[in-house]
């Protein structure tokens, strides 16, 4: 029950916080946005069946902006915090990587991602020049069920990406070319990438956004048992990353680049 | 100070720079090809080689036969605008309020020389250093891809990319500096942030300007890059048809260097005043 | 030929602040301050936080424009000649910032001197030179300047007002927060200047450390001068009072009378075998009477301690003086 408050409270303070960076949230917004209509607007434009590409490729990107949302949460964790010397006012108060990503969990993910991925459909629905409805995801229950099984993957890039952050000098321009690894399964299906996609936890979430398009190429009973052990599968892992990623730093403080 | 003595100054600066933001060119570049790459994969997933092919011909109104070969070599060049745009607008947008808001190094620059020679020197040469180092990757692509052929197709880009590096860098002056000393902006990654997709999604990059939505096209008109994309877009695929389109570019160069002089030699007097 | 080097005349300067969009509100930071700087001296300018010192500092440094008066570093006017006097002044503003955090310190310095005119081949080696004379060896000021200590940083910045080998050093707290090593380093070295010939201009808030150091202090409040001149001057203009504490064998009762009538006392108490006393005046006219007197009643001295004012007391002095 406590740990259930803390982390409740964790949420609440999170959102207090988000008050304070509204302008920087618009901006990341737009900015996902137009990345992505640089990429779904033109394929849109060249393509033959322009409603085809915006349910197969589209729907990925909720959950891929999850994910980016995670890394960035390490990055400012571990990166930009640090120079601040906020890093070690979070380290004071027993606020780790795990905890931190639970904090900014609902802003930082879930909302962003969701209105970045609701905008991109509408505006690349301007460049297929069809009606925004005809955009719309029409099923809701897998709808619900991938924005729900999204949160660990925010949780499980946030751990993964932090741990290499607080363990290696890497830079920010490294971490970034390093997301597009999650591309695989997420923005880019199975369709196309073939059954091996099926083994990244992060596929499934997508698969379900997917589904409420209709475009999900595994059935959706099997998907929502295989959704399931990858939500558990995330859970664990992002534990044990952020267990070893604070173990790291308490051992040898955080690593950044000196030279 | 003399010019020349800024010029020196710069060029020193941003070779060593040049030195330590290697990482960031890669990861521009890695991303910038991802972004071509992706535009014709995923085209291509949903309406087959033979569809992308007709589509692009259609769209860009070429008579002649066009090979698969072709459309990515053009989007790789295209993608070098993506780099560059990213590149130019976002570093010298975040150089200027970060050394004037952030790590306080205006005094530094201020007690050596006059605000709007250094400003105006800094944005002519990133703009010349940009234009051929972020699009580098471009060279390497189409050399492999295309063999010499490729490099021949660079090198007629490249006067290209580097004009347009400049007049993107004035751009990003006139944008950029009320923001920091009228506004002071102290979140210098908030303007490229924002600035660049805009531009890029409303110059459409690797489609005719005109398919792309209006209210995007609006913002993107500001700056130079819609012109270009088209100069780059006739040169690539015919040749060119509307030199009207060069004469546009040149007035709109014009505009840019002495708006920029106009607002640089404005935030000399502020600063100076203290404001 | 002029002995100042730096002549401030009447200097005003006003800011607007933006309180929000619309509203603005001005600022007097500079309200007529006049004052001079003597060649080949340090000289501090002191003051507490908001007096106008580093507005001061920075029309100096033409930085800044002034809104009215006349600033003249080696004879040459701030505002009409700004370039000249860029070449011939060097400025420390903030010690712990104002480089660019990814290049070492020795890249940060040769891009300054090159845009300060040197030729390439000129500003490495001055580069060289000025990072050995304040005491960074070559493995350290390689660095990326994010990675030094604040002492680094303090050096750094010393080293980038001498890269030029101007004349004049305007130098606005190079001390702050450097520990008790560093600052001494610093202290040393802006001695060193001195003696070499340099004309220092030195802000600071520590007075013990200005004491040691200036020739001439300058005390601005508000943005007007308070007190001017060599910190002795200073405590004698300001009628700050002697501390004397005499041990004898006996005090008697009748002797603060005599003292008081010989003597321009303040106060005077009696601390078992010790008579403490507090005098205005001349230091050693104080003394002279009062071992007259000690003598003339034959009373034999055990102990004697003499505590001058400090140059702090004739800071809060000056400040007190004028609220």
């Amino acid at each position: 029950m406590s740990r259930l408050n803390r982390m409740l409270a964790l949420v609440r303070i999170g959102i207090r916080l988000a008050r304070l960076f509204i302008s920087s949230y618009v901006s990341i917004i737009l900015s996902s946005v137009f990345w992505g209509v640089v990429i779904f607007g033109s394929a849109v434009v060249f393509s033959k069946a322009p409603l085809q590409v915006i349910y197969l490729y589209i729907p990925g990107m909720f959950v891929f902006a999850m994910i980016s949302g995670g890394m960035w949460a390490a990055i400012d964790y571990f990166r930009f915090y640090f120079h601040q010397g906020l890093t070690d006012m979070f380290l004071e108060c027993g606020v780790g990587i795990l905890e931190y990503s639970i904090m900014t969990l609902l802003i930082d993910g879930l909302l962003i991602s969701f209105v970045t991925f609701i905008f991109m459909l509408f505006v690349t629905a301007i460049y297929a020049n069809v009606p925004i409805v005809e955009v719309l995801p029409r099923h809701y229950m897998p709808l619900i069920a991938s924005v729900i099984s999204s949160i660990p993957v925010f949780i499980f890039s946030s751990c993964l990406i932090g741990l290499l952050l607080a363990t290696t000098p890497i830079e920010v321009a490294w971490v970034n070319m390093l997301q597009f690894i999650f591309l695989l399964g997420t923005v880019i299906p199975p369709q196309i990438l073939g059954e091996f996609s099926l083994f990244l936890p992060w596929t499934m979430p997508a698969e379900l956004m997917r589904a409420a398009y209709g475009t999900n190429m595994i059935p959706l009973s099997q998907l929502y048992v295989m959704d399931l052990i990858s939500v558990i599968a995330m859970t664990a892992l992002s534990i044990i990353l952020a267990k070893i990623c604070d173990r790291q730093v308490r051992k040898k403080g955080i690593t950044i680049r000196r030279g | 100070m003399s010019i020349v003595s800024v010029f020196r100054a710069i060029i020193y600066r941003e070779l060593r720079f040049l030195k330590r933001m290697m990482p960031e060119y890669m990861s521009l570049a890695f991303q910038s090809t991802l972004f071509a790459l992706s535009i014709i994969g995923i085209a291509m997933s949903v309406s087959g080689v033979s569809g992308l092919v007709a589509k692009f011909s259609q769209i860009f109104n070429i008579s002649g036969k066009v090979s698969l070969t072709d459309i990515i070599a053009a989007a790789l060049a295209f993608s070098g605008l993506l780099s560059l745009t990213a590149d130019c607008v976002g570093s010298v947008s975040q150089v200027i309020i970060y050394e004037a808001n952030v790590i306080d190094i205006l005094h530094l620059i201020a007690q050596s020389t006059y605000l709007y020679l250094y400003y105006m020197t800094y944005a002519l040469i990133y703009g010349l250093l940009s234009g051929i180092v972020s699009t580098l990757y471009v060279l390497v692509l189409l050399v492999v891809g295309l063999g010499a052929y490729g490099a021949y197709v660079y090198l007629m880009l490249l006067p290209a990319y580097i004009v347009t590096g400049i007049a993107l860098s004035y751009y990003t002056l006139v944008v950029t500096l009320p923001l920091t000393y009228i506004v002071k902006m102290r979140r210098y990654w908030a303007i490229s942030q924002v600035l660049v997709p805009v531009l890029i999604a409303g110059s459409g990059i690797f489609i005719p300007v005109s398919l792309v939505p209006l209210f995007l096209r609006v913002i993107s008109y500001t700056s130079p890059l819609p012109e270009v994309c088209t100069i780059l877009q006739e040169m690539f695929f015919k040749a060119i048809q509307s030199p009207i389109i060069f004469l546009m570019f040149t007035a709109v160069f014009v505009i840019y260097i002495a708006l920029s002089t106009y607002i640089s030699y404005k935030t000399e007097k502020l600063v100076r005043r203290g404001l | 030929m002029t002995t100042h080097c730096i002549i401030v005349d009447n200097v005003r300067k006003t800011y607007i602040v933006r309180e929000g969009i619309r509203k603005k509100r001005s600022v007097e930071a500079l309200r007529g301050v006049s004052f001079n700087v003597r060649c080949g001296t340090v000289h501090a300018l002191l003051g507490p936080n908001g007096a106008g010192k580093t507005t001061l500092v920075k029309i100096m440094s033409t930085i800044l424009l002034p809104d009215d008066g006349r600033v003249q570093v080696l004879g040459l006017d701030v505002v009409r000649e700004p370039d000249k006097v860029r070449k011939v002044v060097g400025v420390v503003l903030d010690i712990s910032k104002g480089f660019y955090f990814t290049l070492s310190g020795y890249e940060n310095l040769v891009f300054y001197g090159l845009l300060k005119g040197l030729s390439k081949r000129d500003a490495e080696r001055r580069a060289r030179e000025v990072l050995e004379l304040v005491g960074l060896d070559e493995s350290s000021y390689k660095r990326p300047y994010h990675t030094y200590s604040l002492g680094m940083r303090a050096r750094v910045a010393i080293a980038k007002a001498l890269v030029t080998d101007p004349e004049v050093l305007i130098l606005d707290e190079p001390t702050l927060g450097l520990d008790v090593e560093s600052a001494r380093a610093v202290r040393d070295l802006l001695v060193k200047l001195a003696r070499s010939g340099k004309t220092i201009l030195v802000t600071g808030h520590n007075m013990h450390e200005i004491e040691m150091i200036s020739n001439h202090v300058t005390i601005i409040h508000k943005g007007k001068v308070v007190a001017d001149g060599h910190p002795e001057e200073l405590k004698l203009k300001l009628g700050l009072p002697i501390k004397i504490v005499l041990r004898l064998r006996e005090i008697p009762r009748d002797i603060e009378e005599k003292i008081r009538s010989e003597i321009p006392i303040v106060n005077m108490c009696r601390e078992e075998d010790k008579l403490i006393i507090y005098a205005r005046g001349r230091r050693e006219n104080i003394v002279q009477s009062l071992l007259e007197i000690l003598r003339h009643n034959n009373l034999p001295i055990i102990d004697v301690q003499i505590v001058e004012p400090t140059l702090e007391d004739a800071y809060i002095a000056a400040l007190r003086g004028v609220e």
